[in-house]
């Protein structure tokens, strides 16, 4: 990992083309600016944790799964 | 005929007009890029079947039939940026269910759901940053709530 220091306002180029600003740091807060371009998704790591978690789950034993939900959902 | 292996015991026919592309994957099944969308036989439900590992599958549903007021925004030029905004037709949109203890509870996972166009044969999943729409939005089980 590279770990590099900076204070408020100042930038990290990523790639020519992602801009990284540090604006606002408080205790243990770090409030953070990130330009990019639309093709770059961008997410805090808890929801895509928890996306990638909820397809896990979603995604395997589905069908014999189904014919139970089907009375469920029709009750 | 040609068929696609499957969970489900007898093998489903594979028609190319189900397939669906999904060029970055799914979060957690990143490489899994060939799905059909099948019907699942148990309306409402339909299945999307990988192609590459048979032991993966999602159930999906239309999220308007669970969450009448569902809504979802998403900039046009992001659509063409990801490769699902060619055609004629909106996308279709459509939600995964997630089954936990035998069917007992049912969720739906309304904060990412997938972008199908069926003209292309090409789909995403669209993570919402926006956490207004659940993971975990309960469809019964665990009784219900307004979305």
């Amino acid at each position: 990992m590279l770990i590099l220091t900076r204070k408020k306002n100042e930038e990290i180029i990523i790639d020519h083309t992602i801009k990284i600003t540090v604006i606002e740091s408080t205790n243990d807060h770090v409030k953070i600016g990130i330009e990019a371009p639309p093709s770059v998704r961008i997410f805090r790591k808890e929801l895509y944790s928890a996306i990638e978690n909820e397809n896990k789950i979603a995604g395997v034993n589905a069908v014999s799964s189904l014919k139970q939900a089907h009375l469920h959902f029709d009750k | 005929m040609k068929t696609i292996d499957s969970q489900t015991a007898q093998p489903v026919p594979a028609d190319e007009r189900q397939r669906i592309f999904f060029k970055e994957g799914l979060p957690g099944f990143e490489t899994l890029t060939e799905f059909a969308l099948i019907d699942s036989g148990q309306e409402p439900f339909f299945l999307l079947q990988s192609l590459e590992r048979s032991e993966v599958a999602f159930i999906l549903i239309d999220p308007f039939l669970i969450c009448p007021d569902y809504e979802i925004e998403i900039p046009d030029a992001e659509l063409i940026e990801r490769g699902i905004g060619g055609g004629t037709q909106s996308p279709l949109v459509m939600v995964i269910l997630t089954l936990r203890d035998h069917a007992s509870s049912i969720t739906a996972n309304l904060q990412a759901p997938l972008l199908l166009n069926r003209e292309t044969q090409t789909g995403i999943q669209y993570i919402i940053n926006d956490s207004k729409w659940s993971i975990r939005y309960p469809v019964s089980g665990s009784g219900g709530s307004s979305c």
